[in-house]
């Protein structure tokens, strides 16, 4: 018991980025339909919140792996320490108004963590996930554009009127936030609980019928309650911020820019998928953790250009690039330090 | 646990009474005015008849503003699609109050205005039949809202233009009567073409908010 209860403070890190990842990411999938009261709060945040654990749970594994691949973090108190340096950083980050991702502060943290060990980290992996950061954003940019060209030729060659276009609205933000909630608990949960993986406390254990959770699967799904808390807990005020105020989209550019954000980050976390595309000898996606934030900015700015808007805000681009280095190195520095600090201070063991 | 409030479909349907209510009452406006011209004894029917479109259009309209307010329907539009039914119903008073005026102040027209007056009050009728048409689009299919609203500013240019003709033959014409009784039917030509300035003025909201329902 006294094990599990140590075992729970060290995990304390991993929840604490899902509860962050909970208050501020939700609102990018929910934040334009909350915010312009096409659905009510408390329907956004159920709805958020069972798909954000389902997702996590049982398509969390995919994009695990390639944090696991950049590095086996084999001692608990290291991997608090990851975690806990990665939260920081995100923490410090936002604070400052900067551009921040939770998946480029963990991959930052476990490099850190790999120069502590003396673990070698491989360059290929940094490549695939440093190329996915870039790849991502534009991708969803592309997606936004065909889906909105898509949609406004349907809707100029079908007659309906606005109020049955408003209800489909509804129904199609519902739909497609599920699917985001569902994407986002699949692609980011490692972010939260992958660091845990190699050291989680926990066994599989038989639900009914066939069903077994594994001891990952019981890692994400109590990392994926604690996005849930996040959602249901912060989430409100942050999707009334982005609803009204900063990203000002109509329901249809809400619902287009959430599908595309939302298409991205499945592809990039889903297994089947990427093993069905292998089995056909076809160029398939990494399945790496993205950030959320910025594909959803890549999906606006592919808005943007479809509408033929020209005035690109190349500063706020510019934030993401900054984003892409800062993050990264800024989580490096912290987690080597504390690494230090909770080896020789506090003398956990904080890798084997 | 209830996700939506379904109160669409009545919204839909309230809109589409009210559009028909107004669009009634500038037809039976251009029927008013022709049977008061040809001093037909159909006229104190039309003036009763619109009058009750006019008061089915109040009706109509307060409820699609309870119904968009109380369910929060079209969050997006609301206050566009109240702004452009609220300058709509202009049209619905416009018509009544002219064949009001016409009973109650029962102007003499003389015969050769009345081709003139005719005319004015059937341009006027058809820039409002455009304008609700465009409306009607607005609500359904953007896509040939363009074509009502340039009807309208056409419609709108010719009553002006007759307008100006009565206006002539009023004042400059072989007419004897006193210079009050010009001025009378100076105001009444001014009422009769109020509907196509109501029209156009229904069709500039209507241009920018064409505009604002992209997605």
């Amino acid at each position: 018991m006294g094990g599990l209860n140590t075992s729970l403070i060290f995990l304390s890190a991993g929840l604490f980025m899902g509860w962050s990842l909970g208050a501020n990411d939700a609102a990018n999938i929910f934040g334009t339909a909350v915010g312009t009261k096409m659905i009510k709060f408390r329907t956004a945040a159920i709805i958020a919140s069972v798909f954000v654990v389902i997702g996590a749970t049982f398509s969390g594994s995919g994009a695990s792996q390639s944090l696991g691949e950049l590095g086996k973090i084999n001692a608990l108190a290291g991997a608090f320490t990851v975690s806990a340096s990665a939260a920081i950083t995100v923490t410090y980050m936002t604070s400052k108004g900067l551009s921040v991702s939770t998946s480029q502060a963990i991959v930052g943290a476990i490099m850190g963590w790999n120069i502590f060990s003396g673990y070698k980290t491989n360059p290929e992996v940094i490549y695939k996930i440093a190329g996915t950061w870039v790849f991502a954003p534009i991708l969803s940019a592309i997606f936004a554009i065909i889906l909105y060209l898509i949609i406004r030729a349907f809707l100029a060659n079908i007659k309906i009127h606005v109020v049955t276009l408003d209800q489909y609205t509804r129904y199609a933000l519902v739909i497609v936030g599920a699917f985001g909630a569902y994407s986002l608990g699949a692609n980011n949960i490692s972010n939260v609980m992958g660091l845990y993986i190699d050291v989680s406390p926990f066994k599989s254990i038989s639900l009914v019928g066939n069903l077994t959770l594994s001891s990952t699967q019981i890692l994400f799904f109590i990392g994926g309650l604690s996005v849930a808390l996040g959602i249901c807990t912060y989430s409100g005020r942050v999707m009334k911020t982005v609803g009204s105020g900063i990203l000002k989209m109509s329901p249809i550019s809400a619902f287009i820019s959430v599908l595309a954000t939302s298409l991205v980050l499945f592809l990039f976390s889903n297994e089947s998928l990427r093993e069905f595309l292998l089995s056909r000898n076809l160029p398939a996606f990494p399945l790496v953790p993205v950030s959320q934030s910025q594909v959803l900015i890549g999906a606006i700015l592919g808005i943007g250009i479809a509408k033929g808007n020209k005035n690109i805000n190349y500063r706020q681009l510019g934030g993401i690039g900054l984003g892409w280095i800062l993050t990264p190195i800024m989580s490096m520095v912290i987690s080597y330090v504390a690494l230090a600090v909770m080896q020789n201070v506090f003398m956990f063991e904080v890798y084997k | 646990m209830r996700i939506f409030n379904n109160r669409n479909k009545e919204l839909e349907i309230e809109m589409e009474l009210y559009l028909d209510s107004l669009h009634n009452a500038s037809l039976l406006f251009y029927e008013g005015v022709k049977n008061y011209l040809d001093d037909d004894e159909k006229f104190p029917v039309r003036v009763y008849d619109c009058a009750e479109y006019e008061r089915q259009a109040d009706e109509h309209l307060k409820n699609i503003k309870f119904i968009l307010y109380r369910y929060n329907l079209v969050p997006d539009l609301s206050a566009d699609i109240l702004e452009l039914m609220d300058v709509c119903d202009d049209i619905g008073d416009i018509s009544k109050e002219v064949l009001l005026d016409l009973q109650a102040e029962n102007p003499k027209i003389e015969e050769d205005m009345k081709p003139l007056f005719r005319e004015i009050a059937k341009i006027s009728q058809k820039s409002a039949e455009a304008v609700i048409g465009g409306v009607r689009f607005y609500l359904t299919q953007m896509r040939s809202i363009d074509e009502n609203l340039n009807k309208v500013y056409f419609y709108e240019s010719e009553v002006d233009k007759l307008q100006h003709d009565l206006k002539k033959l009023i004042y400059q014409g072989d007419s004897e009567l006193e210079y009050a009784h010009k001025l009378h039917l100076s105001y009444f030509i001014k009422k009769c073409a109020a509907l196509s300035d109501i029209s156009e003025k229904v069709a500039l909201v209507l241009s920018v908010f064409q505009f604002k329902r992209g997605i």
